[in-house]
């Protein structure tokens, strides 16, 4: 197991360096950055441009700065300042993650829930009209732009109910109360979790289905045991764990969604601190945000290995993560 | 070709040429209701968007400033946004570079996907482990904040947003042709064409590809509806296809300014991405539920 960890660990450093180095590499390319609102402004002649590039050390060769800023973000977790605000930029993304993943985590667990439900409960009234109503709105969510969910929830309950708040992630003046904080996550976190709730379930039917032909589940049934046992106690153990693997494959665009979600519903995380930091070609953020999720999405991603390992001690970790290692793609399952 | 097709008949499922198992394979898939009318609609949507200026009695950018922000009425169907321009005309046209630019992507995820898997399975070994690699690096990495970024920086320029769509979207394409290669390469057919001296390219591309389509033929389906999101979402942030160009997304991302006045700017564009996107979503599921049915031996 720790030599497992290891091997992974030991995979994951240079594809958090890749990472960084292709992004450092198109941001150089960039237009703008900290000059480039300057350098249209009379009063600012070119030897303050050349100070201030100086200043951020952009008069150094390219590989020079890599090996900068790589060395600071290795040994002080410093990314450099923002050429926007001159803060420091962890202190920004570090300011902003505990938003980011409240908003991920209640939205991932909302998905969870409502996927093992719809999964099993479409799986369990096959060809009926259950399965057929929940088949429609998988359908639906995964074809919906979630952007477009969004607008149109913030519509409908925000600005014609006016029972939810339209952004933000508290009220001012207001803004210690749990209440008034929950009512601020239920919208964004619901339409977040739509997308992923789609794919879910829908893998997870196709497992059950899948499961609930074997020889076993027949054997069982002969014995006597109830539906409801069977599914819950036989067969669900077994198709749970393609499915731990297709949830935990899917991580990663839980970060696109947050980019989205936050950006329609104003949240403070740091989807929306990218997005603000892209727009005002504050390079060294974006840098620093797409450091920091590649590496949590790595984190998340070894942890559910370590999940599929415990659930099922007989997966032998032979090849570190393979493609195929994690079983066929959702939509692969969808029949 | 046709020989070609005959060729996929008989990997589906047996029977000679004249059995036409291609008629066979449409009649199953439109047999599936939701399917045949999912198929119907795209025509629609596809035939609107070619014949944009003969659809709609407006053009594209003509300004009206005595109308601005109108609800639904009779002369402007889905009413107007905040210069005035007709909803219903943009939206046509918006059709045209939206559908545009999905199909571009999932010609560029294709080319690479086939390209990549067909050498990995074919290969195997290093190659593959290689191309595994790549592909396992590019399911691990936050690609929608690297999509944002090229896209911003390329400053909306329109052929730059197929290629970056494409570029980060090929992995499935490659898994599922690489699989089929994996468990092609070793069949008798394979052998018999090497032996008759049939070079590896020849091999590959006319022996074993044609039989490895219809997956990629699903793949490219449900892809269509994801790059048509991803698309949307770009403009939507203000960093696709740049006005006065529409597309549903961006005209979004005006209408979002505007919600509060205009609720209905932003329902219109919006349903046309999830009508559309969720067509290609049904059509695939279609075409798998018509391959999976196929019969073992007819």
């Amino acid at each position: 197991m720790i030599h497992y960890l290891v091997k992974r660990v030991m995979r994951v450093v240079p594809l958090v360096i890749l990472i960084s180095i292709v992004t450092f590499v198109l941001l150089q390319r960039a237009p703008g950055g900290p000059v480039g609102l300057l350098s249209g402004n009379p009063k600012v002649t070119g030897a303050d441009l050349e100070r201030i590039r100086e200043n951020f050390g952009l008069d150094r060769p390219l590989a020079v700065q890599y090996f900068y800023w790589f060395g600071r973000v290795f040994l002080h977790f410093d990314f450099g300042k923002s050429y926007v605000t001159g803060q420091p930029v962890s202190r920004m993304i570090l300011e902003r993650v505990p938003a980011t993943l409240e908003l991920m985590g209640s939205a991932f667990l909302l998905a969870l829930a409502a996927a093992l439900v719809m999964g099993v409960g479409a799986a369990l009234r096959r060809d009926r009209f259950l399965d057929h109503c929940f088949s429609l709105v998988t359908t639906a969510g995964m074809s919906v732009p979630v952007f477009w969910l969004g607008l149109m929830a913030i519509v409908v309950f925000s600005l014609k109910l006016r029972l939810l708040p339209a952004g933000g992630q508290g009220t001012i003046g207001d803004a210690g109360s749990i209440a008034d904080h929950l009512k601020h996550l239920i919208l964004p976190a619901t339409v977040l979790a739509f997308a992923y709730l789609a794919s879910w379930s829908r893998y997870l039917r196709a497992g059950l289905v899948e499961t609930i032909a074997c020889d076993f589940v027949r054997t069982a049934r002969a014995k006597g045991l109830s539906e409801r046992i069977i599914v819950f106690k036989h067969v669900l153990r077994n198709a749970i764990l393609p499915f731990i693997t297709v949830v935990v494959m899917q991580i990663p665009s839980l970060f696109t969604g947050a980019v989205i979600t936050e950006t329609v519903f104003s949240w403070p995380g740091m989807g929306r601190l990218f997005y603000d930091g892209l727009q005002r070609q504050d390079y060294t953020r974006v840098l620093g945000i797409v450091v920091v999720s590649s590496f949590l999405i790595i984190l998340f991603n070894l942890a559910g290995d370590l999940l599929c390992m415990t659930v099922d001690p007989r997966i032998v970790p032979v090849r570190a993560g393979g493609a195929e290692a994690h079983g066929p793609a959702p939509e692969g399952a969808a029949e | 070709m046709s020989q070609e097709l005959a060729r996929i008949g008989t990997a589906w499922g047996g029977g000679t040429p004249a059995a036409r198992p291609m008629p066979r394979f449409a009649a199953r898939f439109f047999s599936y209701r939701p399917a045949f009318l999912a198929t119907v609609l795209l025509c629609l949507i596809f035939a609107a968007s070619v014949l944009a200026p003969l659809v709609v009695p407006y053009e594209r950018d003509a300004i009206d400033l005595d109308s601005l922000l109108e609800g639904p009425s009779f002369s402007h169907a889905f009413g107007t946004d905040e210069l005035g321009r007709d909803v219903l005309a943009r939206l046509v046209h918006g059709g045209r570079f939206t559908l545009i630019v999905a199909s571009a992507s999932v010609l560029i995820a294709m080319l690479l996907g086939i390209l990549t898997g067909a050498l990995a399975g074919y290969c195997g070994g290093a190659v593959d482990l290689l191309v595994s690699a790549v592909v396992d690096l590019f399911l691990s990495v936050p690609v929608f904040l690297v999509i944002l970024i090229a896209a911003s920086l390329g400053g909306g320029r329109l052929w730059l947003i197929p290629l970056v769509i494409g570029g980060t979207s090929w992995m499935e394409m490659a898994r599922v042709v690489r699989a089929s290669f994996l468990s092609l390469r070793g069949e008798g057919f394979v052998e018999a064409a090497r032996s008759l001296g049939v070079g590896n390219v020849s091999i590959v591309f006319r022996h074993i590809l044609p039989l490895a389509i219809p997956p990629v033929v699903i793949a490219a389906t449900v892809g269509f509806a994801q790059a048509m999101l991803i698309e949307s979402a770009l403009s939507f942030l203000g960093f696709g296809v740049q006005p006065p160009i529409p597309t549903w997304g961006n005209m979004l991302y005006n209408a979002q300014l505007l919600i509060r006045r205009a609720p209905v700017a932003a329902f219109a564009p919006g349903l046309a991405i999830f009508v559309t996107s969720l067509c290609f979503n049904v059509v695939g599921h279609g075409l798998r539920r018509a391959l999976a049915r196929e019969p073992i031996s007819s």
